[in-house]
């Protein structure tokens, strides 16, 4: 794990109300697998895959939390350096899509403010089930300017699809503002250092490299 | 559920070792697989621990019934209409009013409380009986009348449900149908009736209650915004505890590490801790550690340094982890492996509480792992010359001037220099504190001793690191004294172990601000000087041998009183002890593998349950043995550290120490080992349960010449029940210091206690034998 060869570390969290899979997305992601009887997560739990994009090795560092570490408990330490965030609701669950909002205010409070956030409406085995029209959610997300996804992690749909598309748009960003500076390829995109890390354009440019 | 002969078995299992709290504690603790938890019934222990504490067991029953009848109200109040919607109907309410007070009003929003609960109830881990759909009801009835019984904690906690099932579980194992028994023995009646099965949802909501009492701090969240606008709330104090005071103090190089790969510790501290590490451990060792921790802290006060102790045992994969890795480790915590499960972290954190500090820390990564932190190490202090040098005439000699930076010098005599003064700290340190205990402003002076102890052994480890430059130099050439440097290194964490408990049992005396029998406190004193001195000793003469290094248990543990400050004078006057070259060989092999060591302690060590017999030859399994020797070690921490029973000593010791002139070369006492046996076991069963003499002590070697010392062919663990080999050898110069024996005393053995438990080995008192990998 320390040894591995990456070119850039991407901090992604998992956010939204209890039981809507986000621990199976996770499992789904890194380890294609799947338990209909998860246990519900406590606290926190994290796991990695790296993808390529453009040539370039990205480890994705998914961190998952309880539904209701809503509560802060260890807010500020799950926040910490994340670049994306996969808000996910339960198509089947309309509480879920409308705590939806209070999930965003809690990134705008807690998170970077240009963390990248990805709409995610899971379980879309359950057709028979839906509470929340996909038209809904779209126009949620962009009027929020969120991209937007539906997937399932029972029937592996568009579960890497999903988590590609984030760390892709991390990717741009980062890679745009970098070109210029970040001359020495070397250089690691590490989410430790997420802090002074924004993923503005403006701002963005000189901190974006200052790692490892 | 059991059958009532079942049960009667085990209940009678139960309390085989006696019913009172201490006897079921000392049960759980040291009866390894015969733990009254294990083959007796868990579920009455867990109730006894958490319920009864205070209670005599006559009481139990009514107890029992009380909270029975208790919860049969609650759930009367609070289930009626969820249990029995027919009555709310009944009640000819209109469901629609919009009336805040109506009946259909409080019904919903308790369902919408229980759907929430029942989300996390329904994903309970796998075990089939979870699953049950009378027990997911129970846990959701549980857990929902917990919450509404307490909404300051602002409902239900995710978490709260797997701290529960483990209790449902094992109070459901226990059961015993009752309507299904008939019995007239009023014995069995009242075990059917503790037992009972209608009852396991009570009885289980009782012990919830009672648990999540110390356990609400696991879950509580404020919210509320602090100064600075950052949130305050208890796992983050907590984690912050752990991390940067418990930590920072017992193990600073992991606790930067953590600080440095910016692992913060809440990350899992919040998990390990709402769960009492229910997802840290297989589900039998979580129970073995619930059992020891419910049996010694039903208040749940050792759960950080638990956390600590969990942290020092993989302290080296964290040091050389990265960010990522650290995390894995600490939220997929690698198995401990036998025999020390998980329920020796209790143990471990009940030594860390009372050596909170660096040598704690030490002494528990060194007793795993079998190493050593570097920046504590004393590696670079001293080469035991065992392997090169059969003998060692000149060692008193080298004193630390002579040698300044003489390269001509031997290896081993230049890194002597280093000891020495080490040693000269020590004697200071013990000189200064009786001179200071004699003005009788001994309040302060054991403060300033404490603090001169402190500085002291700062300075001997920032000359041990500048000691290991030198020591690299000279050593490169010579790649075969590894060993040897291991095996003082082994040694030199021996005694700063010993030096730590002097320490803290001063720190102790001073904490405790001198109210108490005055000469009580001053035999403290003089036994915290009697440690220091052995450790002097020990530094002094390297070929001294460390008690549990070569000698079995008792005896070993020997050492002089204060009173005999002068007894290295004395030696020096008696004829030195030729050193036999089997003995020599004895001594080498004794040092050199530590391993035979550590079975000749625990072979010789006697178990609690079996006293009178004389320990066997072969060393018993070694999980068993293992496990006993955490747990005594934690026994002996906890008790008192004298007895009445110990000869009151003179108030006003003479000075303990005095720098000893370079004179003759100390033969070694690890021939010694049969003689003081011997006496040993004639000791404890004397009548006047005494401390041992001098003759039975490491400084044995000082009375006069061992006529058993060349036979070498008695098998050293064999030798504790074998009579005499010899005639009354001490005698002689017991005479000429008659206060030698009423003085002498037990290294380590705080209690003195005569009860035939007092032959402890080193290692189940200091806890310092690495694990033997297995």
């Amino acid at each position: 794990m320390a040894n591995d060869e990456y070119d850039f570390l991407f901090k992604v969290v998992l956010i939204g109300d209890s039981g809507v899979g986000k621990s199976n997305l996770l499992s789904r992601f890194t380890r294609n697998e799947f338990n209909l009887d998860s246990k519900s997560t406590i606290g926190v739990e994290f796991a990695t895959r790296s993808i390529q994009i453009d040539g370039k090795t990205i480890k994705a560092q998914i961190w998952d939390t309880a539904g209701q570490e809503r509560y802060r408990a260890i807010t500020s330490a799950y926040y910490r350096g994340a670049v994306g965030a996969l808000l996910v609701y339960d198509i089947s669950k309309s509480t879920s899509f409308e705590n939806v909002t209070r999930w965003l205010k809690e990134l705008r409070d807690h998170a970077d403010s240009n963390i990248v956030i990805m709409l995610v409406g899971n379980k879309t085995d359950q057709r028979h089930l839906r509470a929340v029209p996909t038209e809904d959610a779209t126009k949620f997300a962009s009027e929020n300017g969120l991209s937007f996804i539906e997937t399932s992690a029972l029937e592996a749909t568009n579960v890497d699809l999903a988590f590609q598309n984030i760390l892709s748009s991390i990717y741009e960003i980062v890679s745009s503002k970098s070109l210029a500076e970040e001359a020495d390829a070397g250089k690691k995109f590490d989410p430790r250092e997420g802090n002074n890390i924004s993923l503005s354009q403006e701002k963005g440019k000189e901190e974006a490299k200052g790692c490892c | 559920m059991r059958s009532l002969t079942e049960a009667k078995s085990r209940w009678d299992e139960t309390f085989r070792d006696g019913s009172s709290i201490a006897d079921l504690q000392r049960a759980v603790k040291f009866n390894g697989p015969n733990s009254p938890c294990a083959a007796g019934l868990r579920s009455v222990c867990w109730k006894a621990f958490l319920l009864w504490r205070n209670a005599p067991p006559e009481q139990w029953l009514d107890l029992t019934r009380q909270s029975r009848a208790a919860y049969t109200a609650l759930c009367e109040q609070h289930l009626a209409f969820i249990r029995h919607p027919e009555r709310l109907t009944a009640l000819s309410v209109d469901p629609l009013a919009d009336d805040p007070d109506s009946p259909w009003i409080a019904l919903r929003k308790d369902e919408a409380a229980r759907a929430e609960i029942l989300q996390d109830v329904q994903r309970l881990p796998d075990d089939p009986f979870y699953h049950e759909d009378r027990v997911q009801t129970l846990i959701l009835d549980v857990l929902f009348l917990y919450c509404k019984l307490n909404p300051a904690l602002g409902g239900y906690r995710q978490g709260m449900h797997e701290l529960l099932a483990p209790l449902v579980w094992v109070v459901a194992q226990d059961a015993v149908d009752r309507l299904s028994v008939a019995t007239d023995n009023p014995v069995e009646a009242t075990i059917a009736e503790h037992l009972d099965s209608a009852f396991v949802e009570h009885d289980v909501f009782a012990l919830f209650s009672k648990l999540m009492e110390s356990a609400t701090a696991f879950y509580e969240v404020d919210g509320a915004a602090g100064p600075n606008g950052l949130q305050t709330n208890s796992i983050v104090e907590r984690s912050k505890y752990i991390h940067e005071v418990a930590l920072m103090k017992i193990d600073e190089e992991l606790a930067n590490h953590l600080r440095n790969i910016e692992v913060l510790p809440q990350i899992f501290v919040i998990r390990w801790t709402r769960l009492l590490f229910g997802r840290e451990f297989d589900f039998e060792q979580l129970l073995g550690l619930w059992d020891t921790l419910f049996a010694y802290d039903p208040a749940l006060e050792l759960i950080n340094l638990i956390c600590v102790a969990m942290l020092l045992r993989i302290r080296w994969n964290l040091l050389e982890a990265d960010h990522s890795t650290a995390l894995q480790l600490m939220l997929k915590y690698p198995t401990p492996p036998p025999p020390h499960g998980p329920h020796t972290f209790v143990d471990d954190a009940m030594y860390l509480k009372d050596h909170f500090d660096t040598a704690g820390g030490v002494t528990l990564i060194f007793k795993y792992t079998g190493r050593s932190p570097a920046n504590i190490s004393f590696s670079s202090l001293a080469v035991t010359p065992r392997t090169s040098t059969p003998s060692f005439p000149k060692f008193n000699g080298l004193r630390p001037r002579t040698l300044s930076a003489r390269s001509p010098l031997s290896t081993s005599a230049r890194i002597l220099q280093q000891p020495g003064g080490v040693e000269a700290l020590l004697q200071g340190a013990a000189k200064s504190m009786l001179e200071k205990g004699e003005k009788l402003g001994i309040n302060q002076a054991v403060r300033d001793v404490v603090g001169e102890f402190r500085r002291n052994v700062q300075e001997s480890r920032s000359s041990s690191r500048s000691g290991r430059a030198l020591f690299g130099e000279t050593t490169l050439p010579l790649p075969n004294h590894s060993l040897t440097i291991a095996a003082m290194e082994r040694r030199n964490l021996r005694l700063a172990a010993m030096l730590d408990e002097s320490v803290c049992s001063l720190k102790q005396l001073a904490a405790s601000n001198f109210e108490g029998d005055k000469s009580k406190h001053l035999e403290f004193v003089e036994i915290a000087a009697a440690k220091v001195q052995f450790v002097k000793a020990c530094l002094e003469d390297s070929t001294l041998a460390l008690p549990d290094e070569d000698l079995p248990p008792l005896a070993a543990l020997s050492i002089s009183s204060p009173t005999e400050a002068s007894a290295p004078t004395v030696a020096l006057d008696t004829t030195p002890v030729v050193m036999t070259s089997s003995a020599v060989e004895d001594a080498r092999t004794a040092l050199s593998s530590p391993s035979p060591s550590v079975n000749s302690g625990k072979g010789a060590s006697p178990t609690r349950d079996s006293q009178p017999k004389p320990p066997p030859p072969p060393p018993p399994p070694p999980a068993d043995d293992a496990d006993k020797m955490d747990t005594d070690l934690q026994e002996n921490d906890t008790l008192p550290p004298l007895q009445s029973e110990l000869p009151s000593s003179p108030p006003l010791p003479p000075v303990v120490t005095e720098v000893l002139p370079d004179t003759p070369p100390r033969p070694s006492t690890a021939t010694r080992a049969e003689q003081p046996q011997q006496q040993t076991q004639q000791r404890q069963q004397g009548p006047i349960p005494t401390r041992s003499t001098l003759a039975q002590s490491s400084f044995a070697w000082m009375l006069e010449p061992d006529t058993t010392a060349s036979s070498p062919t008695t098998p050293r663990r064999q030798s504790l029940p074998s009579p005499r080999p010899f005639s009354s050898p001490p005698a002689q110069k017991k005479r000429l210091n008659p206060s030698r024996e009423r003085n002498a005393f037990l290294f380590g053995e705080v209690t003195a206690d005569g009860l035939g438990e007092g032959a402890l080995s080193a290692d189940q008192i200091f806890g310092l034998q690495p694990i033997r990998k297995v």
